[in-house]
């Protein structure tokens, strides 16, 4: 994890290491340099995120020592091998998408499906 | 290089320089890794023999990243040594153009858009551009984006419509060159070219003076 | 078939992304021949303009957005999860919508061939103004960009997942700096595609806003501006070069490391100049715009040479993999040596046209067409013919005819190079890109009839390689677990691996646990 950290860290300092010397540059294009802002923002958020969460992180893959037999045992989570929901969601997309250019209704009923298929998604992974 | 490139303006004959120095720089770098490759193909193809188990090696790697740095700072000053007077526009031009890109074809306005003339795909304009001297071309499009392409001068600038662009060109030989636009712009853009007329000074002034008439 | 609509399990996600992109490589293929057929003689009218403006638009929009990039986000769905030991994607779920998002994407692109009007025909860059102007193509035109839309939202999808995945589901002892520089290549373009994708989603909205909502973003009549309509373009446009490479780049050095017999030469390198090609990426952007008179040359020309620097380290490692190695030049890694050949010079002309005054003359060329295909084509499209091979025993538990393999690379890389080496005197001669026709001048006809006849060959080592997948299938012979002699995770389980991947797991202490537990090796049938 501190590795992710470090990476995060590292890649904002380097977007705002563009973003200065782009501004430098060429401040009179002004597309560029909001573009760069924005990157530069999301990776700082994420690199935010990323020391916040590994204060409380822990990852046996980060255990240089760790064996397979330490953490035998231990509850990985259930997996899940089927949902029927995934592919009605990217259909529901598709049809919100078509409905919005050529037809109100079905861009409700799209919506309406879309929600339905996140509602389903989101009390599954509730389930396990 | 003589087939190939071949520049017939000023402007030209800098960035063949440019143009040079890069093929050059590659072509070595290309043969020098190419060769390592091969070589390390035929004398370590698989024998009896245990393969090395070495990770790495820092000096190595660290020369390795510092040699093409090297080389592309150079190729990068070669660059700037042709591309800033290239993308300099003289304040006092000695002759200024209007051209404006539409689809299918090409607007060219001298002296003031006192002289028009129209191509259509069919019929390909003819731009007349005078012999040494150096004419400003103001480039622009009504419709979408183009592209004004002179192979012959090794140059093309985008024609956008609501803006402007303004380039030189300094012709050094006389001749007929094809030219196109480069930018997709739709049904017929594989037959927007024009033709570049590159004619002594006074027989351009003849045709300025004669509103047209005079076809040089 | 109803297990596998509804499969979220990574290998089986894995497997229908790999299978997608193959029939959408067919598909572009055939249109490849189609314009090579156009183009192989002068004045030709064959197919008319309105048509082959579609088959150039598809074919770019399938190799870019439905085949090189989905392939290796595809083989990253099926690999990373082995590689590092883990049982399957963070969010399965996600995962699949992704899958189903890709799919719908490519078949909603692809129908606007059958709508009245045809498909899109504006080529892959989707120029506005140009695609807000109707012609002729208004219902295709709509399905491209819902199709693109819908990618680019699934790619997004993708990308947090392999981050979430190999941030945390790595298995005890294999810490971040112990993973495969496969999977390191990944995690660079995931974090890339996370930086570049949301522009194409914003721009391509732009356009949908535009073509149907009353929006001129990019109408000048209205105070729209067409430069904005590069700059959001090209801001995804160029990581999204390096997104369809980082993941070869991966599959290129674990290709060679396991047949030099040999542990990958400077593993750190490999790792940072790949967060350094990603990173220079981000500002190199308009160095697709040098021609328009209206960015920052010297700036994006001087990145866009930088970008040179951590790629030479890239193959000074590769190089140095193979030195007093013992090198088996099987299928796989002559794939993989025909991609440093080809990649290489990909490369030089890509610096050639990161100067200015170079782009000045070739920009919209067919020397550009020579410089691209030789990155994606001989390079990425080498690199996954190199994957195919190499990981098509591990995914079927049946390995592909070497035999045949030898000459599908041979016809390949023949083919490859008699197309495209004549493209750079093309374009250097005054052929511009994305034309139906060509006048008869200079050397032309000559430079396109060569080219031509090599496409044919081309695809004739294509489909040796679909011969072959056949023959192997009915052959059936099965394999072990670890048929390379490989060093990675993924070589421990079986071929194919069973469902959560794997019955026990080998201890890991070093970068090559295979290799360096010995004793693990060849378990399994």
């Amino acid at each position: 994890m501190k590795t992710f950290v470090g990476l995060f860290l590292s890649s904002t300092a380097f977007g705002a290491v563009i973003l200065v010397a782009y501004w430098f540059v060429a401040h009179e294009e002004t597309t560029g340099s909001v573009l760069l802002a924005i990157m530069t923002a999301a990776l700082a958020f994420a690199a935010v995120y990323a020391v916040i969460a590994e204060r409380h992180a822990h990852i046996d893959g980060d255990g240089q020592d760790l064996t397979p037999e330490d953490v035998k045992g231990e509850d990985l989570g259930v997996y899940t091998t089927h949902s029927p929901y995934p592919i009605l969601l990217a259909l529901s997309c598709l049809f919100m998408l078509l409905g919005v250019l050529y037809s109100p209704i079905l861009a409700f009923a799209a919506v309406v499906a879309v929600l339905l298929c996140l509602w389903r998604l989101g009390a599954e992974s509730a389930r396990v | 290089m003589h087939w190939l490139i071949h520049p017939a303006t000023s402007q030209g004959a800098l960035m063949q320089q440019t143009w040079i120095v890069s093929l050059v720089a590659g072509l070595l770098v290309a043969l020098y890794v190419y060769g390592a490759i091969i070589w390390c193909l035929i004398r370590y193809r698989r024998r009896e023999s245990e393969p090395a188990s070495f990770t790495g090696n820092k000096p190595l790697e660290i020369t390795y990243a510092i040699i093409p740095l090297i080389i592309v700072i150079g190729l990068f000053l070669v660059t700037m040594h042709s591309e800033l007077p290239v993308d300099r526009v003289s304040a006092h031009p000695e002759n200024r153009i209007d051209v404006t890109a539409f689809r299918w074809s090409w607007r060219f306005g001298y002296n003031g858009d006192r002289i028009v003339t129209f191509g259509t795909p069919a019929q390909p304009p003819t731009l007349y551009l005078p012999l040494g001297r150096t004419t400003e071309i103001d480039l622009t499009s009504s419709d979408v984006n183009h592209s004004f392409w002179v192979p012959a001068f090794l140059f093309k600038r985008d024609a956008i419509p609501g803006m402007t662009n303004r380039f030189d060109l300094t012709p050094t030989r006389t001749g007929t060159f094809l030219s196109r636009c480069a930018q997709f712009c739709g049904v017929d853009h594989a037959l927007m070219t024009f033709i570049v007329k590159v004619v002594p000074a006074a027989a351009y002034d003849r045709f300025i003076a004669s509103n047209g008439v005079a076809k040089p | 078939m109803i297990t596998w609509l509804t499969a979220t399990d990574h290998k089986k996600i894995g497997i229908m992304y790999i299978i997608t992109t193959m029939v959408f490589f067919v598909i572009a293929g055939i249109l490849a021949l189609m314009i090579r057929a156009q183009l192989a003689t002068p004045d030709n009218d064959l197919i008319p303009s309105h048509l082959y403006n579609q088959i150039f638009t598809l074919h770019g929009t399938a190799m870019i957005f439905f085949v090189i990039a989905p392939f290796g986000l595809g083989l990253a769905n099926y690999l990373v999860p082995l590689q590092i030991g883990a049982p399957d994607m963070a969010f399965p779920r996600l995962n699949a919508t992704s899958l189903w998002l890709f799919v719908i994407a490519g078949i909603i692109t692809f129908l606007g061939l059958a709508t009245y009007g045809g498909a899109a025909a504006y080529g892959w860059t989707n120029y506005a103004p140009l695609s807000e102007i109707s012609e002729g193509t208004g219902v295709g035109a709509d399905f491209w960009l819902i199709g693109i839309l819908l990618a680019s939202v699934s790619t997004i999808l993708t990308a947090i997942n392999i981050t979430t995945t190999t941030f945390l589901l790595r298995a005890p002892g294999m810490t971040m700096w112990r993973v495969p520089i496969f999977v390191w290549e990944m995690i660079a373009t995931a974090i890339l595609i996370l930086m570049a994708f949301p522009s194409l989603t914003a721009v391509t909205l732009m356009v949908l806003i535009d073509r149907h909502l009353g929006g001129h973003f990019f109408d000048p009549a209205f105070g729209g501006n067409p430069i904005l309509y590069q700059h959001l373009f090209w801001f995804f446009g160029h990581p999204e070069v390096y997104v369809m490479v980082l993941p070869y780049f991966g599959i290129v050095t674990e290709v060679i490391a396991t047949f030099a017999r040999k542990p990958v030469f400077g593993y750190v390198g490999l790792v940072i100049s790949a967060f350094a090609i990603a990173g220079l990426s981000i500002g190199v952007w308009a160095h697709h715009m040098f021609t328009t008179g209206a960015v920052s040359n010297p700036f994006f020309s001087a990145v866009s040479f930088l970008i040179a620097v951590p790629t030479g380290v890239k193959f000074v490692n590769w190089i140095g993999t193979m030195w007093k190695g013992s090198i088996e030049l099987s299928t796989a890694m002559l794939f993989a040596v025909g991609f440093l050949f080809n990649f290489l010079l990909g490369g030089i002309t890509g610096v050639m046209v990161a100067s200015p005054p170079i782009d000045y003359q070739v920009h919209d060329s067919y020397f550009v067409v020579n410089h691209f295909h030789y990155t994606l084509g001989g390079g990425s499209m080498f690199a996954m013919f190199a994957a195919l091979f190499f990981w098509f025993p591990k995914i079927f538990g049946v390995k592909l005819s070497e035999r045949l393999g030898k000459w599908c690379f041979w016809f390949m890389f023949v083919g490859f190079n008699i197309t495209f080496i004549p493209m750079a005197f093309m374009g250097l001669e005054g052929m511009a890109r994305r034309v139906y026709t060509y006048p008869n001048v200079e050397h032309l006809a000559l430079l396109n009839g060569i080219a031509s006849f090599g496409g044919v060959i081309l695809a004739i080592g294509v489909a040796l390689f679909f011969v072959n997948i056949l023959v192997s299938a009915f052959a059936h012979v099965p394999v072990p677990a670890n048929p390379w002699g490989g060093y990675s995770l993924e070589w421990a389980t079986s071929s194919p691996p069973p469902e959560f991947n794997f019955e026990t797991m080998p201890p890991i202490n070093s970068r090559r646990p295979l290799w360096d537990a010995p004793s693990t090796q060849g378990s399994g049938p």
